[in-house]
């Protein structure tokens, strides 16, 4: 019998919007996500699966999703500098430039999805403050390429221009908005 | 032939675009991010864009409070809030704030603070402040990337100059986290300090005009104004320099409605908060309940002493 | 003390729902109730318009919305765009050549005499409009009859199906610019899914306008055709008929028809004098990177029976191009002011909101009036 993921459903797709929103509005908290892919699926789709359709359009440089994936997402491959969705591997630096949006559609900028190794613990201490966070909030991580806090600084330094991060590990997700400000301890 | 909706009436590809744009909306604080907002049932005018959002949002087991001009029984509150109930299926309702997961106003932010775990919705007919300065969108945009408000700080200006006061009632411009001023939305002067640090995330969505954009919690928002004339909420002061009370409750520290008793023909004041309103009524009902066997007690000692 | 006002509202609102429908069933003890067919059949162009600006080809709902309507445009095109929504996308349809449409009315005001003729059709064009009142006391016999008798003295080997375009003449005069063989590859922009962020391309407007409130729309081209604008059209063609649908096979992806829609397309000729150029040979608008001035065209196209409609927007068509080009000099050039002020639904839906409630904001304004008068006579006493 063909067993549909859970992730590819209505009502797990708005509980994981929930999140993501609380996760945006709230940067570097860490939330655990309601449902996983089944069979040990990539569980970066638990947010690409509730984002995407055939409006927008995805990267995927580090090839972290299968054919099959695809296909469900309904999405449009392009390149990172065009996508505005872009899923990468946390621990594995690859520099390019995603777009950022203009003065006029800031909105037009990439979301970028960090898989890292652990979320909450690790070697990598933020100090995070900025809307969202009442004075500081800590994030530690493990599995993610300092580069990558680097790029974003770059991307981010002309607001409103910028681009906006998620990051998941195997249960958990926290956002870091183009707003958060980033000091590594 | 049956037209069958699904959760929430929009298809699951219009609910997508909604969340896209929100995500977007809290990124970018104040900034008002277009997107395509399905026609609903209601008019355009009716809380179309704040619905688009609560039904993008809402899930099984939520429970819902939707309010206009701070009353649940509004008839576009009484409308809408069936409309949604209709249509999502195993949510629930509530008038009182407190029990609200997400809460759909219209021109009112509640009197009582709100929780992280709330959300709040704002209808929103104008979502641009400087419309009044320049009726070009295009334009206005490159004015917005700029944070450029110097026309419409001109025209606050021009309105002192005029009559010695801002003249701007509701929709009063509130810059965010130090770049977009928004629209607060015809909520009135008394509830735009509730946007500064809340503990709740606040979005406003406007349907017709197709844009969503947001207040983060825990952000700046500043009233625009001027160091010698400063933002000021409305004023509930009588002649005698009494602050004015609600008639049912007594409270004095809430936005009243002023309206003519239909029976007496006087001029009467009340909470527009319902909620509110009937919270102080019970606290005052307790307090007076606790005072009343008090003195039951005391006059028990008398008699028995 | 109860809540004044505003209680009860639930029952306020269920009250005018059964006092509306009342109304609409009201007429008399042996009154029948309206049928989707007579709606859809005899009142044709009220149907076509209610497609039209709802957005959707669906007649047997455009029926039932004029008849839960009782008869109001504004919301019977209301309630089939909101149906619209419920409904995903699947795909696009490969582009149409509307010159295979099935024709049932075509003209040309720009040639006495054109390949095919000028079919008039069903047009009400050279009536006089003299009240029927034979009509008060119609028969049912006498009305069957009317059909019966036109079908009988039909024809139909006499009737073509499909007619050239007249614009194919004047481009093969090289009067018009030719069609481009390759155009670049650009899906049309779709005006459900996008916002109008503008400067907008020329689909945004044509579908914005295709769905748009043919009185908002006729008003606009209107002052274009008053002054307030430079169109001077000519109406190189205006055909009505029944566009075939075409989509892929799901399997072998070949072109299948799936079912037809009634059209009405009408295509301008436009001519201009360019600013400060009085001399004759330029006093057709020049093209760019052609070496000879052509004609401009304006292109208006929409769902169902509906001359006005399409003649308006393709009059707007051509202005709206002229001022994306050169900048708007009038109401009807300016992309902004013309689509965003031509959705029924959207400027209905507004102006009736102005009716609800609105106490707050009004409070609000009235501490702001006494604070200001307070500060102009502050010996007053409110």
């Amino acid at each position: 019998m063909l067993v549909i993921d859970p992730v590819w459903q209505a009502d797990t797709q708005q509980a994981h919007f929930r999140l993501l929103l609380d996760a945006m509005a709230y940067p570097g908290r860490c939330l655990i996500f309601k449902t996983l892919p089944i069979d040990g699926g990539q569980v970066a789709l638990t947010v690409l699966s509730t984002l995407l359709d055939a409006e927008v359009s995805l990267a995927d440089p580090h090839k972290l999703l299968k054919d099959d994936d695809w296909k469900m997402l309904q999405t449009n491959s392009v390149t990172v500098d065009e996508a505005d969705y872009i899923l990468c591997t946390g621990s594995q630096f690859t520099r390019f430039t995603p777009k950022l949006g203009s003065l006029k559609s800031p909105e037009q900028s990439a979301t970028i999805i960090l898989v890292v190794d652990k979320l909450g613990e690790g070697e990598l201490q933020l100090n995070l403050s900025g809307p969202g966070i009442q004075v500081n909030q800590l994030l530690s991580v493990t599995g993610l390429a300092p580069q990558w806090l680097a790029l974003r600084e770059e991307c981010n330094a002309a607001f409103p221009l910028g681009i906006d991060l998620i990051l998941i590990d195997d249960t958990q997700i926290a956002a870091l908005p183009r707003t958060t400000k980033v000091e590594i301890l | 032939m049956s037209a069958a909706y699904p959760f929430g009436f929009l298809d699951e590809y219009a609910k997508k675009e909604v969340r896209r744009t929100t995500l977007k909306a809290v990124a970018i604080p104040g900034y008002q991010v277009p997107y395509s907002s399905r026609e609903m049932p209601m008019g355009r005018g009716f809380g179309t864009g704040g619905l688009q959002l609560t039904l993008a949002l809402i899930g099984e087991g939520e429970t819902l409070k939707v309010i206009d001009q701070g009353s649940d029984d509004s008839v576009n509150a009484v409308s809408l809030r069936s409309f949604i109930e209709m249509t999502c299926a195993g949510i629930n309702t509530t008038t009182k704030t407190e029990e609200a997961d997400l809460i759909q106003s219209r021109h009112r932010i509640p009197e009582k603070d709100l929780r992280e775990d709330q959300l709040l919705v704002l209808q929103v007919p104008y979502p641009d402040p400087l419309v009044v300065v320049e009726p070009s969108e295009d334009k206005r945009k490159t004015l917005h990337g700029e944070a450029d408000y110097s026309r419409l700080l001109v025209k606050l200006y021009e309105d002192i100059v005029k009559f010695d006061e801002i003249t701007i009632s509701h929709r009063y411009p509130t810059r965010i986290n130090n770049h977009y001023v928004i629209d607060s939305s015809p909520i009135p002067r008394w509830d735009v300090p509730k946007l500064h640090q809340s503990k709740a995330l606040v979005l406003f969505g406007a349907g017709r005009e197709k844009k969503i954009y947001a207040v983060p919690p825990y952000t700046k928002a500043e009233p625009l104004a001027f160091e010698d004339v400063p933002f000021r909420v409305e004023n509930f002061t009588d002649n005698n320099g009494q602050r004015r009370s609600c008639q049912r409750c007594n409270c004095t520290s809430s936005f009243l409605d002023e309206f003519i008793d239909s029976t007496t023909g006087k001029k009467v004041y009340q909470c527009s908060d319902t909620d509110w309103c009937d919270t102080q009524q019970s606290l005052n009902r307790s307090t007076q309940a606790a005072t009343d066997s008090e003195n039951v007690s005391k006059i028990g000692e008398i008699a028995h002493g | 003390m109860g809540y004044v006002a505003i209680k009860g509202g639930g029952q306020a609102i269920d009250e005018t729902k059964k006092v509306f429908d009342y109304l609409r069933t009201r007429q008399s003890d042996d009154a029948l109730p309206l049928d989707s067919n007579i709606i859809e059949n005899q009142l044709r162009l009220l149907h076509s318009r209610v497609i039209s600006e709802g957005g959707v080809y669906h007649p047997r709902l455009a029926s039932i919305a004029i008849k839960q309507s009782q008869g109001d445009t504004l919301e019977a095109a209301f309630a089939l765009r909101a149906y619209r929504s419920t409904q995903p996308r699947l795909l696009e349809t490969p582009l149409h050549d509307t010159s295979k449409m099935r024709i049932t009315r075509r003209i040309s005001s720009a040639f006495k005499d054109i390949s095919g003729g000028q079919m008039l059709g069903a047009t009400t064009d050279y009536h006089l409009r003299l009240m029927r009142m034979e009509l008060l006391d119609e028969s049912p016999e006498k009305f069957r009859a009317i059909a019966q008798q036109w079908l009988k003295n039909t024809a139909i080997e006499n009737i073509p199906d499909t007619f050239p375009k007249v614009l194919e003449s004047l481009r093969a005069e090289g009067l018009l610019p030719p069609i481009d063989k390759n155009p670049v590859e650009q899906g049309p922009f779709d005006i459900t899914r996008e916002p109008l962020v503008f400067p907008v391309p020329r689909s945004a407007a044509l579908a914005t306008m295709a769905r748009g409130e043919q009185g908002s729309l006729l008003a606009i081209a209107y002052s274009n055709m008053r002054g307030y604008g430079d169109v001077h059209p000519t109406v190189a063609e205006l055909r009505v008929g029944y566009l075939p649908v075409l989509l892929p096979h799901p399997i072998t992806g070949e072109r299948c028809e799936i079912g037809e829609v009634e059209i009405t397309e009408c295509e301008v000729v436009a001519m201009y004098e360019e600013p400060g150029d009085t001399t004759p040979q330029n006093k057709v608008h020049s093209n760019m990177n052609k070496s000879k001035p052509t004609f401009t065209l304006g292109y208006g196209a929409c769902f169902g029976h509906n001359e006005v409609k399409a003649i308006s927007m393709a009059i707007l068509d051509r202005a709206l191009q002229k001022g994306m080009a050169d900048g708007p000099t009038n109401p009807s050039e300016d992309p902004e002011f013309v689509l965003l002020h031509v959705d029924g639904i959207d400027s209905m839906g507004f102006c009736t909101h102005y009716k609800m409630p609105h106490y707050v904001t009004f409070q609000s304004d009235m501490d702001r009036l006494r604070a200001t008068q307070q500060k102009s006579n502050p010996k007053e006493s409110i």
